[in-house]
């Protein structure tokens, strides 16, 4: 075949990778999710897990160790068989927490503790780059393979150029899909997506060959089991402690690994989904390696002595002029590789950004966290690590030369990951474990791997001296690396597995019993632990009102951009019941939006940018009792108990306060219009008791004319009781229109002094008053306050006892607040009667009846509070006095 | 019962390290093949099985707090 | 004839509407503009029949009823209750004050003139 036909295929098939992935992520945008969120696809994603390793290696590790390699598939089979409750522990605290990469999970758990990040991020690129450039290697293989007339063919002299450019493709389209936008909910629906059709087209490759050798090359199943029986595979060594140890392993690393972080537990849009994957997967995993034997046993049968048994998938169609298939074939394998880097640089990535970067940029710039333009710089932190983690991988692939065995190279990285185990899960499962354990435990552990098992795969003397490896370093025997503590003899891996998962769960414990918790830890721990009870009601770490809503949106614009934050803060505003505002920073506010940024930026970095503006976190002492133990437990229970008791009695007194407010106005609206049917019906009855007297007829004309006026100056009482009626209804209901303007209190005055002087003109009254004293302007509605002036000098007129009738206004001006004080001479009104006044229809005495229904005073009243001012019956002075206060300056109408 | 599931799956699993002949670990490749293969499959099937049970479980809680505010 | 009645009253222009209505009728009208001294003025005119405004200043028209049915002369003297505010209860307590008849302000005179005759037996 062609190779640059094999170039163009696989160049075809990116695009197409780029289209679904382009695609998926418009339908997204667009709110159409649907099926880009179905289990179907989250299942798909899953298979991840199943590498180029698995794609080309599990037929090499069938060929050297016969069904050893079935491990590697039946561990994870086991984990999603019957422990998915783990698995959905593990969703709902991402989905909670928002979790972004198992760093974060851990780092999160253990007191939003940025030291465990950055230890889990160094362990997981560690174990990650050999196992990226196995991928890259395999590429590059099968490549050479398709490059080169022999079927086995090695390194070919382009591959370190064939490998660069896969490495920076790879690279691209990670960047591309990986770092499009800073969401939230850190999900990648287009990545997601093309992963799904890669498991697809891998799935179909392995079938397709396996099918063409069991029934093309062989006679069906059961010549390839006598095909079988009589090959050098026939007989296969299971060492017990191999077996054991590698399902235990393999289940671990499907937790662990970072890729499956990421697709389980990031990327998952549905707890619900983990129900299909439970047995969608294993049957996933079960297809791929159905064919594995066959495909080595007619390999080691039909391909030449000495061929890689690990190229078998392809090299076998390919020796047989099946150029389609083996270019299919080369697919599926091209597809495995790519979607293990793609997902692994994406969650690498995120761990190295957001672990290492951004608190290092933190430390460096604390103060630009407002200021600067967060949001880019992790984006292009994540870009530049996405870089960094393929160039480390591309090198390490160089470095080594890319002749190991596959396998070996993915189980030593599965004991790397696997390291995280009991952190992770006695993090989730055992609120006594801490920061402090988890920290020495994956120290502990990651050293005796990097000791006993990474450094010794680089071969002898490449980076440990095989003296060291006989002897131990300075000839100390127990510390020889594949011999820790004289244990000899043991398969090196499953030696270091053993003391390094031993060591690593022992000082875990130790570690945890021994040291105690701090609040955050605390905190986290019950969140963690009970994240099925405590749904919702997770405790808070904020203390309220240090932090200011303003700085708290401009640092989420920063990271989120601008109409994911406002429309994150309109909506906690609007649940607060304040739409249209900026939020409280109340403590459940601020707990989640930290938890929004975690979402971007992990917990820690979250924790440490909100600390910086909302003070450190506090965590209160009901807080720490709620965590404490399990009888705390019972305390929230019964505190919720109270608390809804108490909410009870609340409502019932408020409805018992409205029910008596609601009789009160009753009672009150009952009073009102028995007054006013009073009022009108008192002016009507002699309305029309004289004009039925006048339409009869035969009167003097003096008595007409007598009974005339009596009508009409009823009626005029009556116009005017309708029109006090009408203004104080206005009035009260708060909807007057206020004319504010500047006017001088003195024009105001004199005119009240004009309108009211027709108030019963037959009587002498004096008006003394201090004329430089009222010369200020004030903004207010003038016509509404001479209203009030007028109706307080006509009451002075009419109801003054005083022989000589006097009348003082005086007029103070201080901070802002006028007073006017109108003070007459008479006999002033009794104390019982002061707050009376006020009333409406509160007449003290009908003998002095002017004409006046009750109303003036009320009228004031509210005229005054609708100026922003209050009128009040002023004691101690002579005679009746009343005083008016007023802002000077009425900003705005009330 | 779906905790138990990889228990038993686990027995059945290592139960071929206990058939092999005196003192030896060599295994017959295909027999055990098939042997395992029928135990995947068949942890497969109960699993699907169970998976309605944990379906129906997790629509009451499925509904998490943690992204209502999205 | 001797047909006496005493208006009390508050309201000048009602006092002086009911006046002239009765007076034309060929009544001799007095009138009381308050509630406090009502019971002297009722005393000293001995009416025939008594047209009893219910609020009054000083002491409402409910307490001069009291007051006068109380009095043994004055027990079973005719009692026209006017009334401006017209709701159901005032003429549930002014009847069991004792009104003999029960009015709402505003009232047409033909109405007025025939309730003061048929109180005073006419």
């Amino acid at each position: 075949m062609p190779f640059n036909l094999l170039v163009l295929a696989s160049l075809a098939y990116v695009i197409f990778l780029f289209l679904v992935a382009f695609a998926a992520e418009r339908r997204a945008e667009r709110g159409a999710v649907g099926w880009l969120r179905s289990p179907l696809i989250y299942t798909l994603s899953l298979s991840v897990y199943c590498t180029a390793w698995t794609f080309y290696g599990a037929v090499g590790y069938a060929a050297r160790s016969g069904l050893e390699y079935m491990t590697i598939y039946l561990g994870p089979t086991l984990v999603f068989v019957g422990w998915w409750w783990v698995l959905r522990k593990l969703v709902r605290i991402g989905r909670q927490q928002r979790v972004t990469s198992i760093a974060d999970l851990l780092s999160s758990r253990f007191g939003k503790s940025n030291l465990l990040g950055v230890i889990v991020t160094v362990i997981s690129v560690l174990a990650a780059t050999p196992y990226i450039a196995l991928q890259l290697q395999s590429v590059t293989l099968s490549f050479g393979v398709f490059a080169s007339a022999t079927p086995d063919g090695w390194a070919k002299p382009d591959s370190d150029v064939t490998s660069i450019w896969v490495a920076a493709g790879l690279a691209a389209f990670t960047i591309l899909f990986g770092t499009r936008n800073l969401d939230a909910n850190e999900q990648h629906t287009g990545v997601v997506t093309a992963i799904a059709v890669e498991a697809i087209v891998k799935l179909v490759a392995v079938l397709a060959v396996g099918c063409f050798v069991v029934w093309g090359l062989a006679d069906g199943p059961g010549d390839i089991l006598a095909r079988v029986d009589a090959s050098q595979m026939a007989e296969w060594h299971m060492q017990p402690s191999r077996w054991t140890g590698l399902i235990f392993l393999s289940a671990a690393a499907v937790i662990c690994l970072p890729r499956m972080f990421q697709v389980l537990v990031v990327e998952n849009s549905d707890e619900r989904h983990l129900a299909t994957a439970s047995w969608a997967f294993p049957l996933y995993l079960m297809a791929m390696s159905l064919f594995v034997v066959p495909i080595a046993v007619v390999g080691l049968e039909l391909m030449p002595e000495g061929s890689n048994p690990d190229l078998f998938v392809l090299t076998l169609p390919l020796s047989q002029g099946q150029g389609g298939l083996a270019m299919l074939a080369f697919l599926g394998g091209f597809s495995s590789a790519t979607s293990m880097v793609i997902i692994a640089a994406i969650a690498l990535a995120t761990m190295v950004s957001n672990h290492i970067v951004m608190p290092f940029w933190l430390r460096m710039r604390p103060a630009r966290v407002v200021s600067g333009d967060v949001r880019r710089l992790v984006l292009l932190s994540r870009r530049l690590s996405i870089g960094a983690v393929l160039a480390l991988g591309y090198a390490y692939f160089r470095l080594s030369g890319g002749s190991e065995a596959l396998a070996a190279i993915g189980l030593i990285s599965f004991v790397g990951v696997a390291q995280m185990l009991p952190a992770m899960i006695g993090g989730i499962f055992w609120r006594g474990a801490t920061r402090v354990g988890a920290a020495i435990g994956l120290t502990l552990g990651v050293s005796v791997w990097f000791y006993a098992l990474f450094l010794p795969s680089f071969g002898a003397d490449a980076v440990i001296s095989a003296r060291m490896m006989a002897e131990g370093p300075f000839g100390i025997s127990w510390l020889r690396p594949q011999a820790l503590f004289g244990v000899d003899g043991m398969d090196p891996l499953i030696h270091a597995l053993f003391w390094s998962m031993v060591l690593n769960t022992g000082a875990f414990c130790l570690g945890s019993i021994l040291s105690f918790p701090g609040p955050v830890e605390r905190v986290q721990g019950a969140a963690f632990v009970n994240v099925f009870d405590a749904e919702g009601t997770g405790p808070r770490g904020w203390s309220r009102g240090q932090a200011d809503a303003e700085d708290l949106l401009v640092m989420t614009q920063r990271i989120l951009g601008d109409d994911d934050s406002l429309g994150f803060f309109e909506a906690q505003a609007r649940a607060q019941g304040k739409a249209g505002y900026l939020p409280d920073p109340t403590p459940d506010f601020i707990d989640r939006l930290e938890r929004l940024l975690a979402g971007s930026v992990g917990a820690a970095t979250a924790h440490a940018m909100i600390s910086q503006l909302a003070g450190r976190a506090a965590v209160s002492v009901e807080d720490l009792m709620a965590v404490a133990n399990e009888a705390a437990q019972i305390m929230e229970y019964s505190a919720r108990l109270e608390e809804q008791q108490g909410e009870l009695t609340r409502t019932a007194r408020q409805l018992r306060d409205a029910n008596e407010k609601l009789t009160q106005l009753s009672v009150q609206k009952d009073a009102f219009l028995s007054q006013i049917s009073h009022e009108l019906r008192t002016p009507m009855t002699s309305i029309r008791a004289f004009s039925e007297i006048l339409t009869e007829g035969d009167l003097p004309a003096e008595m007409v004319a007598k009974y005339g006026g009596v009508i009409h100056a009823e009626a005029k009482r009556l116009t005017r009781l309708l029109d006090d009626l009408l203004d104080l209804s206005v009035l009260e209901n708060g909807s007057v229109q206020l004319n504010l303007d500047l006017t001088n209190l003195r024009d105001m005055i004199d005119r009240a002094v004009a309108a009211s002087s027709h108030t019963r003109p037959e009587r002498a009254f004096t008006i003394h008053r201090d004329l430089t004293s009222e010369d200020m302007f004030l903004r207010t509605d003038s016509d509404r306050l001479t209203q009030v002036f007028i109706n307080l000098i006509s009451n002075a007129r009419k109801y003054c006892t005083a022989d000589a009738a006097e009348l003082r206004i005086v007029v103070r001006h201080k901070a802002g607040r006028v007073t006017v004080d109108f003070i007459d001479n008479g006999t002033g009104i009794p104390k019982d009667k002061q707050d009376l006044i006020f009333e409406k229809f509160a007449r003290l005495t009908d003998q002095t009846r002017a004409g006046g229904a009750g109303l003036g005073l009320a009228i004031c009243r509210e005229v005054m509070a609708n100026l922003g001012g209050k009128i009040g019956y002023l004691p101690g002075q002579w005679g009746a006095a009343f005083r008016v206060t007023l802002p000077l300056r009425l900003e705005k109408a009330a | 019962m779906a905790r138990f599931l990889p228990v038993l799956g686990t027995f059945l699993m290592i139960l071929p390290m206990l058939w092999g002949e005196d003192d030896s670990d060599i295994r017959n490749t295909a027999s055990d093949g098939i042997y395992l293969l029928i135990i995947w499959i068949g942890l497969i099937g109960v699993a699907a099985l169970l998976s309605r049970g944990l379906r129906a479980q997790g629509d009451e809680g499925a509904r998490d707090p943690g992204r209502e505010d999205r | 004839m001797g047909r006496q009645v005493l208006v009390i009253e508050d309201e000048p222009n009602i006092a002086e509407a009911i006046k002239f209505i009765l007076t034309r009728d060929g009544w001799r009208v007095a009138t009381h503009p308050d509630g406090a001294s009502a019971m002297a003025a009722v005393q000293r005119l001995q009416p025939d029949v008594l047209v009893l405004d219910l609020m009054l200043p000083g002491l409402s028209g409910l307490e001069v009823l009291r007051l006068i049915r109380a009095h043994p002369d004055l027990a079973e003297l005719p009692v026209l209750m006017l009334t401006a505010k017209g709701q159901e209860r005032d003429r549930q307590a002014a009847q069991q004050a004792g009104a003999n008849l029960f009015m709402t302000k505003p009232f047409a005179n033909a109405e007025m003139l025939s309730a003061v005759r048929g109180l005073a037996g006419l």
